[in-house]
């Protein structure tokens, strides 16, 4: 599992005084470096060296991420596919779930604009990373909510 | 016939990523904007104050088809594609040049900001929504007029 750690800007935050959805999904990004590394380890931009096209991101948000705290991205690996692979990430803040979000990668030829089986070696570092799916941490702060009412 | 909405969006150069099309993120901002005469459904001044604001998004996702690029303006269509008792699911759509370059849905619950609890969404809210409602497999079938750039 990799981990970064984001302090939130003043301006990611909203007029509701939560960080704003999409720049959860930038942090899931930035999250995703340290996996972007495996494909091109110098993460050199150039047409001819860059491997990784996004094709499909969601997220669900769980909890109202605050101004002030840092936040503490945990990103992995869902699914390794013959040509794709999908990431997982999640937000955490003040040791709760505020975020969680997967992303669809596919390895592409940007020269030739076309889709390639990923290298056997990647493969295998990307499943050093591999996480099942329930074992992605779960909440939903809607039931919590109406939990701590009746309390 | 169904109104979606349409708004037009320019990419600016500082919305392109290294590998020369518009950061995905990006776009899941344009749907957000796309979102503006949704919200105004439920708060027509969009004022902000937790008494007037009454929604908050539980989940988004995109599907990029297409890489969207620099130097042509991009259609956002926004429309809803369910309606339920305490929450909505809209849909967005970003075309460039007669292209469907992704779709998108939100989740959005109705929401209390003072009591910090979902509501049951008003009987004549929904009945707005609904005048934008599409069906699943229409998405992405209506090609939005854009003028020839």
């Amino acid at each position: 599992m990799f981990e970064i750690t984001v302090q939130p800007q003043f301006g990611d935050v909203d007029a509701m005084r939560c960080v704003n959805n999409t720049v959860i999904g930038n942090w899931f990004e930035v999250g995703r470096n340290d996996i972007f590394r495996f494909f091109t380890p110098d993460l050199d931009l150039h047409y001819d060296k860059w491997k990784l096209i996004m094709l499909r991101t969601e997220n669900d948000f769980v909890g109202k991420t605050e101004y002030g705290k840092d936040v503490l991205i945990k990103s992995y690996i869902l699914h390794v596919g013959n040509t794709s692979f999908i990431t997982g990430h999640e937000a955490w803040q003040d040791g709760e779930l505020k975020a969680k979000g997967k992303s669809v990668v596919v390895n592409f030829n940007f020269m030739e604009q076309h889709k390639e089986p990923i290298p056997e070696d990647v493969k295998e570092k990307l499943r050093e990373h591999l996480i099942s799916e329930d074992e992605i941490a779960n909440d939903c702060f809607l039931n919590k909510g109406k939990k701590d009412k009746k309390n | 016939m169904i109104q979606m909405y349409e708004i037009t969006v320019t990419p600016r150069f500082g919305d392109i990523d290294g590998l020369k099309h518009v950061n995905n993120n990006k776009i899941v901002d344009w749907f957000e904007l796309a979102r503006n005469d949704i919200f105004r459904f439920f708060t027509p001044n969009l004022s902000l104050e937790d008494e007037d604001w009454k929604l908050i998004l539980v989940h988004n996702e995109a599907n990029f088809v297409n890489q969207t690029r620099f130097g042509k303006e991009v259609t956002i269509l926004s429309y809803i594609l369910r309606v339920g008792k305490t929450s909505f699911t809209t849909g967005e759509e970003a075309w460039q040049d007669g292209e469907l370059k992704a779709t998108g849905k939100s989740v959005t619950v109705y929401y209390d900001w003072v009591n910090d609890e979902s509501m049951n969404i008003p009987e004549d809210i929904k009945e707005k929504l609904n005048q934008h409602l599409i069906k699943e497999e229409d998405i992405g079938k209506h090609v939005p007029s854009m003028k020839v750039q």
